[in-house]
């Protein structure tokens, strides 16, 4: 029993991500570094054998998921959160320009977002900023479900301002 | 109207594909990718003309369309007669900026936008193409609410109660009414009971039968007699005025 296998049980029986802070306390001494190192061992040795999952690291920390090939079949298991395109544009708005209202998303987008909006708060993927207006913002669970740690891991928008016609 | 103009057959290859337009913004990209144009070397003018074509064109096959393309159909008429002017002529807002240069301002941001969430939508999503461990137990957990689905919470509870007063059925169910049928009743015998003064048994008649047999204690018509708590009610005529 090492360190490694020390750390693979504590994020499978975590119920949500383990944060790095868990570990350490944990496994004092330790660093950011070495657990980093030791999650990337472990998911060598997933893939080796073959597993269905691997540890991903998000913003709230390490957690266990599943391939995207078995997809498929999970979602027969699970009810799966299916996401529009018009949603996932209104995401990136607040992502990028947030937090900011809806009149600001309307604007960018052309077209009225209340309905994208009461989805991806239903989702928990943003939240409100109490005030007039009311300001939309990205929550953790965004960056989970999207699997970020941060929003600055996103591309840079110019970047896309220099490209046209993408398909 | 008349803006059908030589580019009525640019349409034909894509009207079946409508929604697949986000909105007016998205149907303007694609006209100018369609063009071959960049947002650099714009030419506004044809691309208005095959966008209102389109729309008209939408129209006719009565599709119905969101507000927003038509309210980009209005600016783009505004738009196109504002270029038509001569140069020295042209509209320029309090900013000096041209009209036409704030339609691609609108058009470079929201397509840089689109391609970020294009980008955003090719990442695997959890719960979607990836599940985390225990996704079948998931559960919202509250202590851990916030404002947006508190909001929703409270609209939901709004929404209900708001029904629940459009529920209320007025009132079928005279007082005056219900006396006469009591009079009536005692035609033949002295002591009825309030139940036979309200033969559908329905709430308003039951409470209608006890304020008509009120009213009509206090006009010494009846006596009432109940005998203990929730037992039957009787409604005993007063053989004279006194």
């Amino acid at each position: 029993m090492g360190k490694r296998e020390i750390i693979e049980a504590l994020i499978f029986s975590s119920g949500s991500a383990l944060t790095v802070k868990d570990i350490i306390r944990i496994l004092p001494g330790s660093s950011r570094e070495e657990i980093e190192r030791y999650i990337e061992e472990l998911n060598g040795i997933y893939e080796a054998s073959n597993r269905s999952f691997r540890i991903h690291l998000v913003a709230t920390g390490y957690m266990f998921v599943t391939l995207p090939e078995y997809a498929p079949y999970l979602r027969q298991l699970v009810t799966p959160v299916k996401l529009t395109s018009a949603s996932i544009e209104v995401l990136a708005v607040i992502a990028y320009k947030g937090p900011c209202s809806k009149q600001t998303i309307d604007g960018i987008r052309g077209v009225d977002s209340t309905s994208s909006l009461k989805q991806l708060i239903k989702h928990q993927l943003i939240d409100i900023k109490p005030g007039k207006p009311m300001l939309y913002y990205i929550t953790e669970k965004f960056l989970e479900v999207f699997g970020l740690t941060s929003l600055s891991e996103l591309p840079d928008i110019t970047q896309f301002e220099e490209v046209f016609g993408v398909t | 109207m008349g803006y059908l103009g030589s580019t009525e057959t640019v349409y034909d290859d894509f009207v079946l594909h409508l929604p697949m337009f986000e909105g007016p913004l998205d149907l303007l990209l694609y006209l100018i990718e369609k063009n071959r144009f960049t947002l650099h070397d714009l030419e506004v003018c044809p691309i208005i003309d095959q966008y209102l074509s389109y729309i008209e064109r939408v129209r006719s096959l009565d599709i119905s369309l969101a507000g927003e393309f038509l309210e980009m159909a209005s600016y783009l008429i505004w738009l196109k007669s504002r270029l038509l002017l001569p140069e020295e002529l042209t509209y320029t807002d309090e900013e000096g900026k041209n009209p036409a240069d704030e339609l691609k301002e609108m058009l470079l941001a929201y397509q840089a936008i689109k391609a970020a969430s294009r980008e955003l939508g090719m990442r695997p999503i959890l719960y979607w193409d990836t599940f985390p461990k225990g996704a079948t137990s998931e559960e919202r957990d509250i202590t851990k609410t916030s404002l947006g689905p508190l909001m929703e919470a409270i609209q939901a509870i709004r929404a209900r109660t708001k029904q629940l007063i459009m529920n209320i059925t007025p009132m079928r169910f005279s007082i005056q009414d219900i006396m006469a049928r009591i009079q009536a009743l005692f035609s033949g015998k002295k002591k009825i009971t309030l139940k036979e003064a309200a033969p559908t048994g329905e709430k308003t008649e039951i409470i209608g039968a006890f304020m008509a047999a009120l009213e009509m204690s206090k006009l010494s018509i009846v006596r009432l007699i109940q005998r203990g708590l929730f037992s039957t009610i009787y409604l005993i005529k007063r053989t004279e005025n006194k």
